[in-house]
């Protein structure tokens, strides 16, 4: 592994930074966070922040285009050597994936039954869309398994993927979702959006909402995104980032 | 616990059969360990934790289904 030292203003923007250079999607960089950078008063002490990425030697900048490391991103953590040199190639699917693709809705939700009977879970799992792969668990008092936020529900969507991506060496994004919670939330949120937007308006002062993940400030943001008079960004780090919503 | 946290660090690790998982009680808690191969502890812990945070947090659920206080201890 090489490492690549990326600086920006703040993290995020250092980020986006590496991404773009490196041509890998943020939420797929390998990065350690060495400075967090600050602002100083009144500009004197400022700090660059600082980030270290990680890159598979192929990966290097400049000896690769955006497009196959793309990928070449996703066998890094197979560590299959055959399998990473057939990826490396630059042909999937002639890289003979242990599964083959279309099976892959099915592939998840077994996945998830045999995960969840292990969980004491007593539920069914439906395949809701197959693009991209949905999964609803349907069952009685499904509240454990969703947790504070949604919290519990995102660590089994992540670990579902996790699996998936190891074991087929292709990156699914599979979407895991129980008693319609994700549809439900995605309603609230836009409703939510709708007035903030309004109150912004009337009030002609900006709104912070409440911190959230990632997937959900981004249904802010497209809710109001054809907006007249509001305009949204996000502010903060982490689990504290947030999304004002300014009048225009 | 003990087999979802086999059957997790199983699905994700490079070498399945170093995987070994200890369940030790120690008197409500139960303290669940977890020892993969020395090139596979990455896979368990993930990028700033998060595959270990996730494993906590389904382990969690687990022992709650059966009225039990857990703990993941990646050795």
């Amino acid at each position: 592994m090489e490492t690549v030292e990326v600086t920006g203003k703040t993290v995020d923007e250092a980020i986006a930074a590496a991404s773009s250079k490196l041509g890998i999607p943020a939420d797929r960089l390998d990065y350690r966070i060495v400075s967090e950078g600050s602002k100083g008063i009144l500009g004197i002490g400022a700090e660059e922040a600082k980030i270290i990425v990680s890159v598979e030697p192929a990966l290097a900048p400049g000896e690769s285009k955006p497009a196959p490391a793309r990928v070449a991103a996703v066998p890094a953590r197979t560590e299959a050597p055959e399998e990473a040199a057939a990826e490396q190639a630059g042909a999937p699917g002639e890289g003979a994936p242990r599964v083959q693709i279309e099976d892959a809705p099915d592939l998840a939700a077994d996945l998830l039954e045999e995960l969840l009977d292990k969980m004491g879970i007593d539920a069914e799992v439906e395949v809701r869309e197959e693009d991209p792969i949905t999964l609803n668990v349907i069952g009685d008092d499904l509240g454990i398994l969703i947790g504070r936020r949604g919290e519990t529900l995102s660590a089994l969507q992540f670990i579902v993927n996790q699996i998936l991506n190891h074991q087929t060496g292709h990156w699914l994004s599979v979407i895991v979702d129980a008693e319609d919670y994700r549809l439900r939330r995605e309603e609230q949120l836009k409703g939510l959006a709708r007035r903030m937007a309004d109150r912004a308006r009337y009030y002609r002062q900006p709104v912070t909402l409440e911190p959230m993940p990632p997937h959900e400030r981004r249904i802010i943001h497209m809710a109001l995104a054809e907006h007249g008079s509001v305009v949204t960004h996000s502010i903060g780090e982490g689990d504290e980032r947030r999304v004002v919503i300014t009048p225009k | 616990m003990k087999e979802l946290i086999e059957f997790l660090a199983r699905s994700l690790v490079s070498k399945p059969d170093e995987v070994k998982v200890e369940e030790i009680p120690s008197g409500r808690q139960t303290v669940i360990e977890l020892t993969v191969a020395r090139g596979d502890i990455g896979k368990v812990i993930g990028k700033q934790g998060r595959t270990a945070r996730a494993l906590r947090s389904l382990l969690k659920v687990s022992a709650t289904k059966q009225g039990k206080r857990a703990v993941l201890e990646i050795v």
